[in-house]
């Protein structure tokens, strides 16, 4: 998968080896590079965005810190979305033991992501704020391990064999993961429990 | 021939195209032969269309830069709100026990200390142990609470009142652990308010009411002079002023979207308003509406996001309180005692304003002009609180009767509160509004899809007192009517279909009152 803007300027490997020797700038250019994507993958797995920005900042440090050891079989965006997975699921088990309601909104503003589309009505717009409401709500009803399975699928693209890699799963459990979190997305959105009669389906 | 079950994650992985050739397949004639294999296909398709539409953002800050600007530096230590990610270091967990231990055996102390003289207070000569202890015969008289102060001290006792709640409820165990986010919610409202004593408005006459973890100040206007002798930059013939401040990204969609919802149905629109979606670029146009969709747009304002564009509303205190009550709330929270929001005649010369220097405050400035009143501190705004009382003489004049005044009202709705103004609730709001123009008292209350709205914000009260401003076409509404129904209809029970052609309101009803509305782009270098 291409990283954002990596067609700009040094490629990401070049960017490795310069930050591995000491090259600081090189890894800032990286961070510049990922920061919205692992912004992104983290706020959907946190739901809060000052937490959403100190997993970030706190991804980006840790990577800093394991960037001699990196090795570059994997992608770059591979390396920092396991990092940014890891420190957001350890985060969020640390938080549920503080009784933190998924309920509770996000102190900082969602509404930033109720953008309708141009030209939307006001109608359009507040239909797509409530959409918006209820799929972000739902999926923080997720647990974690299909949650992430789910936002690295379907909002980051990853294919199977990237997000094994990020999850440091086999594909078959990426596969099963994907599936459970988009049943219980349906389950929560429509109510609906997933269908099991095709599975004596005839062929 | 009766296939055995396949696992129905193929379903998924064969949507995503990571299923064998094999495996396609069989997912392909199963999908062929099952309708309810296809209906699940279709629906986790669904499922994924959904989420894959999720917007992403914009990372808050830019964390390149610490890396690119430090090239030879050291790494940088984790901020200091940096949390713990997993298992605290032991040391640090040590630490904390001690201190807590500490904290504890000194609360204590305190506690019994303070019970000791406040027992022996009340000792009198005959009960009095025999060995005496040297205590007055009358305690000195204690301070008023802190919730009760009030005046230009108004930042500390904020603070203390904060703090003083924040311990108590630490100091209390049981409590404690029933409200353990409540009270770190108080204790960080009592640090920002201790380290942050100053107004939020950088110049002098600062009443400031802020919401969510932001600290309440005020000060004494007359502590310097004040410019707001300088003139009002809203003509006597505009009603309000809706300014999208650009900040760091085009304001254009929120000016397009507003002027259209706001010159739809109106035949007549201004000169400049004719080409809606040229507002953006026009950067100022003036259009006349009435109530219910002048106060839904506010809605809108506050509702819709428009990343990187603040909005100042402007207008007479009297007018915004009706049309934007939870705002007003939010500003004043406490209208009627504050000198500052007078209501007689005698203050039309004392413009208010409210202002907001911070990109996550909701703020109120309070100018005056030779007043040396002082602004007296609006009480710390709950996020539910009760809807505003308007002050008394404003809410019983008619809005027609309004006499042009200097005395300006702003509100800046920053994108990023709309959080923190309860967003449902104003979408709520708006729901009911429009359940109530429709003029339909028979139409069934049913269970919203929203949570459920406290009823001290938006209760039967408030939906009565609007209904009751309301100039047509909501006299009938049914009070706390909470309605599922689509948006629409617009006022006078269109429906959304006829809403969208110009269309001038029904000639049977009475002449509805309008605003005259000045929309217009403001670079964000502009003075405000």
């Amino acid at each position: 998968m291409p990283s954002d803007g990596q067609d700009i300027g040094p490629k990401d490997e070049e960017l490795v080896r310069r930050a591995q020797v000491g090259d600081r700038p090189a890894f800032g250019m990286l961070v510049a590079r990922y920061q919205d994507r692992v912004y992104n993958v983290v706020l959907r797995l946190c739901h809060d965005r000052a937490d959403a920005a100190d997993l970030t900042q706190s991804t980006f440090l840790r990577a800093l810190g394991a960037v001699r050891n990196f090795e570059a079989r994997a992608g770059v965006y591979t390396w920092l979305y396991r990092i940014a997975v890891n420190v957001t699921i350890s985060h969020l088990r640390l938080r549920s033991r503080k009784t933190q309601s998924l309920d509770q909104p996000d102190r900082t503003g969602r509404s930033r992501e109720w953008a309708a589309p141009e030209g939307a009505s006001v109608e359009e717009s507040i239909d797509r704020a409530e959409e918006l409401e209820r799929l972000r709500a739902a999926i923080a009803m997720v647990d974690d391990e299909f949650r992430a399975a789910v936002v690295l699928r379907d909002v980051e693209g990853l294919d199977y064999a990237e997000i094994s890699r990020v999850l440091d799963v086999p594909v078959g459990t990426v596969k099963s993961r994907i599936h459970r979190g988009r049943a219980i997305l349906r389950e929560l959105l429509t109510g609906e429990k997933p269908n099991r009669g095709h599975e004596d389906a005839e062929l | 021939m009766k296939t055995p079950s396949f696992e129905p994650e193929l379903l998924s992985a064969y949507l995503d195209n990571e299923v064998t050739p094999e495996e396609r397949l069989r997912v392909e004639a199963a999908i062929r032969n099952s309708p309810a294999a296809a209906a699940e296909l279709a629906a986790l398709r669904d499922i994924a269309a959904r989420v894959c539409s999720m917007p992403r953002e914009a990372a808050p800050f830019d964390f390149a830069a610490e890396y690119l600007s430090k090239g030879d530096q050291p790494i940088a230590p984790p901020r200091a709100n940096h949390r713990f990610i997993g298992r605290e270091p032991g040391i640090i967990r040590i630490h904390r026990a001690t201190l807590a231990i500490s904290s504890a055996a000194l609360v204590a102390l305190s506690t019994m200390a303070g019970w000791m003289a406040h027992r022996a207070a009340r000792l009198t000569p005959s009960d009095a142990p025999a060995v005496a202890l040297n205590f007055p015969a009358s305690p000195a008289p204690l301070p008023p609470p802190a919730r009760e102060s009030t005046g230009g001290s108004a930042p500390i006792a904020q603070a203390d009142r904060t703090r003083t709640e924040a311990l108590s409820s630490e100091s209390t165990p049981k409590r404690k652990s029933e409200t353990d986010n409540a009270a770190d919610a108080a204790q960080s409202e009592a640090a920002v308010a201790l380290s942050k004593p100053q107004p939020i408005a950088d110049d002098a006459g600062a009443n400031s009411a802020a919401i969510g973890d932001t600290q309440i100040v005020a000060h004494e206007p007359s502590a310097s002079p004040v410019a707001s002798d300088a003139p009002s930059d809203i003509a006597d013939d505009i009603d309000l002023s809706i300014d999208v401040i650009d900040k760091n990204a085009s304001p254009r969609r929120m000016t397009d979207v507003l002027f259209r919802y706001l010159s739809a149905g109106y035949p007549r629109p201004s000169e400049a308003a004719r080409d809606a979606s040229s507002v953006g670029s026009a950067a100022e146009g003036v259009i006349e509406v009435d109530r219910e969709r002048l106060s839904r747009a506010l809605a809108l304002i506050a509702a819709d996001p428009s990343r990187g564009a603040n909005v100042r509303i402007s207008g007479d205190y009297a007018l915004l309180s009706e049309l934007m009550p939870t705002a007003a709330t939010l500003a004043y929270a406490d209208p009627p005692k504050s000198p500052d929001v007078r209501t007689d005649d005698a203050s039309a010369d004392t413009p208010i304003a409210m202002d907001a220097d911070d990109e996550r405050m909701f703020a109120v400035r309070h100018k005056t002009t030779g007043s040396r009143e002082i602004a007296t501190p609006p009480a710390a705004p709950p996020v539910n609180a009760a809807p505003l009382a308007p002050p008394p003489g404003r809410a019983s004049r008619p809005a027609a009767e309004r006499r042009p005044t200097t005395r300006e009202t702003s509100i800046f709705v920053d994108p990023a509160i709309a959080e923190e103004l309860e967003f449902l609730r104003i979408i709520e709001e708006m729901k009911r509004g429009n359940a109530d123009s429709a003029s339909q008292p028979e139409r069934p209350n049913t269970e919203t899809k929203l949570p459920a709205v406290s009823q001290s914000t938006t209760g039967n009260g408030r939906a009565a007192s609007t209904a009751s401003k309301a100039p047509s076409g909501v006299q009938n509404a049914a009070p706390g009517g909470v309605a599922s129904q689509p948006i629409e209809p617009p006022p006078g029970g269109q429906t959304a279909a006829t809403a969208a052609q110009p269309t001038p309101p029904p000639a049977s009803q009475p002449a509805a009152r309008t605003y005259r509305v000045r929309v217009r782009h403001v670079p964000s270098a502009s003075p405000r």
